[in-house]
């Protein structure tokens, strides 16, 4: 066996080592798509499909759900980008977490779960897309 | 006073009602304080379960969607505080001070809220299922569709307290003074203690 092989051998049994865990990416919070300008159609059009019924057009005015611009309302008048990273990450647990479980309020459910339903990028795109909709002022409760 | 002086005085007369609004646009834009206490960023959608927010000053905090599961928040102060969608489920909030909270769709499962004072609460569809309010204050508390399922309530003040279309399923009233207290439309099959003539 020459040398080149079993360095070759020695690669494939280290990546093959590798949990795979450590290969996926994490999909949990903060949103890892924020920002990112490439997923906005894909947001856009998933915002569209699933959320827009309740959650309200561009052009709504009376949405039966939360008007979701409004979820970082707090965390955008924070100046300091430490804080504000930890803000954001807590908005998007919240989020996250009521997307992948839906929303039951005292037997009642006011959305469905998403989980097993909608792909975590999905998920994030629809969030980038949000974020982006931000108003110059903050919207009307 | 001169004509000068009466102008001028005419002038700040006419323009006083333009201060308030200049504030409130500052308020707007300005840089919000930020408490936190042991750990526990304190604004909307604060992820804090388990955060020790004992004897916390938390009044007039805007906590909706915060997430304090099992938090240990005896004696908090909650006055009119904002805790609309938030997770206290296991949460110890014995003697809190919550007047005027406002938590509607807050859920409290299984929490802990011996002598809490929510007297004046705004809860609509809140859920307080096997949570224990023993000698707790709800008083003239709006607690429209909101879920008692196996709560404890005994010794509790309910006077005026509105339980429109609540769930009171095995729940314990025993010894609450229920003094005009109206449970229009409220199930109240296997509750100890619910008046039997609504």
């Amino acid at each position: 066996m020459t040398l080149t092989m079993l360095r070759s051998h020695w690669a494939l049994a280290a990546l093959l080592s590798l949990p795979l865990a450590a290969l996926a990416r994490e999909p949990g919070p903060p949103n890892p798509l924020r920002g990112d300008a490439r997923v906005l159609p894909q947001g856009a059009a998933a915002f569209e499909k699933h959320c827009a019924q309740c959650h309200g057009h561009e052009s709504s005015q009376t949405p039966e759900g939360p008007d979701l611009r409004r979820l970082d309302t707090f965390c955008r008048k924070l100046q300091e980008p430490g804080l504000q990273d930890h803000c954001l990450k807590d908005v998007d647990t919240y989020y996250w977490r009521s997307v992948l479980e839906g929303k039951v309020r005292a037997g009642l459910r006011h959305m469905p779960a998403w989980q097993d339903v909608l792909p975590d990028d999905e998920i994030w795109a629809i969030k980038t897309y949000i974020e982006s909709r931000r108003p110059a002022t903050a919207p009307p409760r | 006073m001169n004509a000068r002086d009466l102008a001028g005085w005419a002038v700040a007369a006419a323009t006083a009602w333009l201060a308030p609004v200049a504030q409130a646009a500052d308020a707007a834009n300005t840089t919000p304080q930020v408490t936190v206490i042991n750990g526990c960023h304190l604004w909307p959608y604060a992820q804090c379960p388990g955060a020790d927010l004992r004897h916390a000053n938390l009044k007039g905090k805007d906590l909706r969607g915060a997430n304090f599961t099992g938090a240990q928040m005896a004696r908090a102060d909650l006055r009119f505080a904002n805790l609309a969608g938030a997770t206290l489920d296991g949460a110890d909030l014995s003697g809190a001070r919550g007047y005027a909270l406002n938590a509607p769709g807050a859920s409290f499962k299984g929490a802990k809220l011996i002598g809490a004072d929510f007297e004046q609460a705004r809860m609509f569809r809140a859920n307080f299922t096997e949570a224990d309010l023993t000698a707790a204050s709800l008083e003239a508390a709006k607690m429209a569709f909101v879920w008692f399922i196996g709560a404890r309530l005994n010794n509790a003040n309910l006077q005026e307290t509105k339980f429109n279309a609540a769930n009171l399923q095995n729940a314990h009233l025993d010894g609450a003074l229920l003094r005009y207290t109206i449970f229009p439309d409220a199930f109240m099959e296997g509750c100890a203690g619910c008046p039997k003539d609504w």
